[in-house]
């Protein structure tokens, strides 16, 4: 159904573009999916933690050099019915000429080296309304944004402007058992995103060579800190704590390298955050400090459709580990995969093993495990949400 | 009578002549310097087909130049619709010993990964039968070749050449291949695994001439073991495009050519 709505789509427009200009080769490409996903709560109350079911749909259009592509998702969500409806994911148009590709409107922009950890990659922000639990490629938020792109023999440089940031998407509602919470007995204000002003306008730049044994780059970005840092007050009639969020000014200035070596890839991403707000203790001030922050990561190709990858990122004195593990078997009908992250600093850890078998060439079955084991730290409000889950998509 | 003994002689002596002025090196060196433009771009569609019949397609664009001894390679998976879009860039090297350099892009995260150029030449290439090694433009003198007799098949005549890897890490311990003499065109291949049993056979028909160059048109690898083989069709084949190497790029990576 979504397939035919977008070539119809496609159609019209399609027809609209070649009533003004006969010439030059137009292609349409049209490409999505159709999912649907369940989990459940290992633990008491063994409650439902998801099921949604989502139609994905992405139509691009391409005459001579310039193009327009457009991604969207309808959902069902028969949890929480804020998250059902329809929404635009990416929304852009972007023209070629020459050396430079010119594109504008809501995208995501991925910078950095770093598999699923930020240090350099801070432009698009994350949607944690399920938390880690969603696909990675499903987190990332699109900005609306104009970048510039110049590109030579193997150099690149890019530059990008966001007029309004987005921010880090956190529940809040407790109907989702997802919902964050900083102290255990707080309610989280909404708000403290920045003004609508010029003078908030997020840019920055990158530039990076892509080389014979070596890839590295470096990139700076005049941003904010997209993740909030909360204020709170007692409230001592209600024995609550309230909490508001903030986002402030920060620049970022990094560099990251990918070095292949025999059957390993060494990666790296060092930034250092100047001004970055930082968490303050309850109903205490912000205070800002100049940070530094690293990532060294190694893939590891094995052969045999084995895939091993480990990482370890340092920022602002807390340490967090990622491990990576992924085989295929029967020929790449069947993929079996575990992603952990480990919080190195109080010991915490997520992880998520899955299932994949490709019933044929456009059905997948999945099942999976989330575990949660924390004490304190990153993991421990979800230390109940340990969950199986299971999936189905459909690609055309 | 004596005189048609005597041309009959003088024919074998001349055919045995001509096969043993080339060794086996030089006979695959020649089916390897084929010429094939300096550009190339082709459709492939790759059935992977079960012993019971089961099958699973994949689709792929491809684009690649020579630069010198070197070949870029820019591949796009057209189908199925999980993988539409995701890209491989790999400059091979023909300096043996030298890993090639490899970029994965893939679009669900827009994210391009630099992966491992050394690891995969003996891995099966996304699931079907073909090695990268066997996809990829492998280095004569990987080899030790050796020629051992002419055949024909099909109605070809064909210089018959054993090749025995001298990495002993390689999945095969030797290969034989058939290469028609009039064209230089590989038309059969046996791999034997270290054991010297028959491991895969791989057929190539449809040859033809394609904007005069010599072209295959269809590969059937075959692995005798598992029954287990993979249709690998070429189709909108095209030589000596207009692209130059500066395009073999990441940038042209995450944008397409």
């Amino acid at each position: 159904m979504m397939k035919t709505v977008f070539l119809i789509l496609a159609t019209l427009i399609s027809a609209a573009v070649f009533a003004q200009d006969g010439g030059g080769d137009f292609k349409v490409k049209v490409k999505g999916f159709a999912d649907s996903y369940h989990a459940v709560r290992c633990n008491e109350p063994n409650d439902w933690m998801s099921s949604r079911s989502r139609l994905r749909g992405e139509i691009s259009l391409e005459k001579n050099h310039s193009e327009l592509f457009f991604s969207a998702n309808a959902v069902y969500n028969s949890l929480i019915s804020d998250y059902s409806g329809f929404k635009i994911r990416e929304l852009y148009v972007s023209q070629t000429l020459g050396n430079f590709e010119l594109r504008a409107g809501r995208q995501i922009i991925t910078w950095g080296v770093a598999d699923a950890l930020r240090i350099t990659d801070l432009v698009s922000p994350m949607d944690y309304s399920e938390f880690l639990a969603q696909d990675y490629d499903d987190i990332r938020i699109p900005e609306n944004a104009l970048r510039v792109k110049f590109t030579k023999n193997s150099f690149a440089f890019e530059m990008l402007a966001v007029p309004v940031i987005e921010t880090f998407e956190l529940p809040t509602d407790r109907k989702n058992p997802w919902a964050i919470s900083v102290t255990g007995n707080d309610s989280i204000l909404s708000g403290g995103k920045p003004d609508f002003k010029f003078k908030n306008m997020e840019f920055g730049g990158r530039l990076s060579w892509f080389l014979s044994g070596v890839d590295f780059s470096v990139c700076a970005l005049r941003t904010f800190n997209k993740m909030p840092v909360y204020t709170s007050v007692f409230d001592v009639e209600n024995q609550k704590i309230f909490l508001s969020p903030n986002h402030k000014r920060m620049t970022m200035a990094g560099v990251d390298f990918s070095v292949p070596w025999w059957k390993f890839v060494i990666r790296g991403e060092f930034a250092e955050y100047f001004d970055e707000a930082q968490q303050p203790e309850l109903q205490r001030e912000i205070e800002y400090k100049n940070t530094a922050n690293a990532l060294l990561g190694v893939d590891f190709y094995h052969g045999g459709d084995w895939n091993l990858s480990l990482q370890y990122a340092h920022q602002n004195e807390n340490g967090t580990a990622t491990v990576r593990i992924s085989k295929d078997l029967f020929r790449n009908t069947f993929n079996v995969s575990t992603f952990a992250y480990i919080d190195v600093t109080d010991g915490g850890i997520y992880d998520r093993t899955s299932f994949d078998y490709a019933v044929n060439d456009i059905l997948h079955v999945m099942i999976g495990f989330d575990y949660f084991n924390a004490d304190k730290g990153m993991f421990k409000m979800y230390d109940n949400n340990s969950e199986i889950w299971a999936k189905v998509k459909m690609s055309f | 009578m004596r005189k048609i003994l005597f041309i009959a002689a003088i024919m074998m002596a001349a055919f045995s002549a001509d096969a043993q002025t080339m060794s086996g090196r030089e006979i695959v060196k020649k089916m390897k310097d084929n010429p094939n433009g300096e550009t190339r771009y082709s459709m492939l569609d790759l059935v992977l087909e079960k012993a019971n019949g089961s099958k699973r397609e994949r689709k792929v664009e491809s684009w690649s130049i020579d630069v010198g001894e070197d070949t870029k390679t820019m591949m796009f998976f057209t189908y199925p619709g999980d993988v539409t879009g995701t890209g491989f860039l790999t400059w091979n090297y023909d300096e043996i010993g030298k890993d090639d350099d490899k970029w994965l892009y893939m679009p669900a995260l827009k994210k391009t990964r630099r992966i491992s150029g050394s690891s995969s030449k003996t891995d099966y290439f996304m699931g079907t039968d073909f090695t990268y090694d066997d996809m990829g433009d492998r280095n004569v003198d990987e080899d030790d070749h050796k020629f051992l007799r002419m055949e024909t098949v099909d109605g070809h005549e064909c210089y018959v050449v054993e090749s025995v890897p001298k990495d002993k890490r390689e999945i095969y311990s030797k290969k034989i291949s058939w290469i028609r003499k009039d064209c230089f065109m590989g038309v059969k291949v046996e791999f034997y695994d270290k054991l010297g049993k028959l491991h895969r056979v791989l057929t190539i028909s449809d040859i033809k001439q394609v904007q005069g160059f010599w072209t295959r048109g269809k590969m059937v690898m075959e692995n005798i073991q598992t029954k287990h083989k993979t249709i690998l069709t070429f189709s909108d084949i095209k030589y000596d495009l207009k692209i130059d190497s500066e395009m073999f790029n990441v940038a042209k990576l995450e944008k397409g050519l």
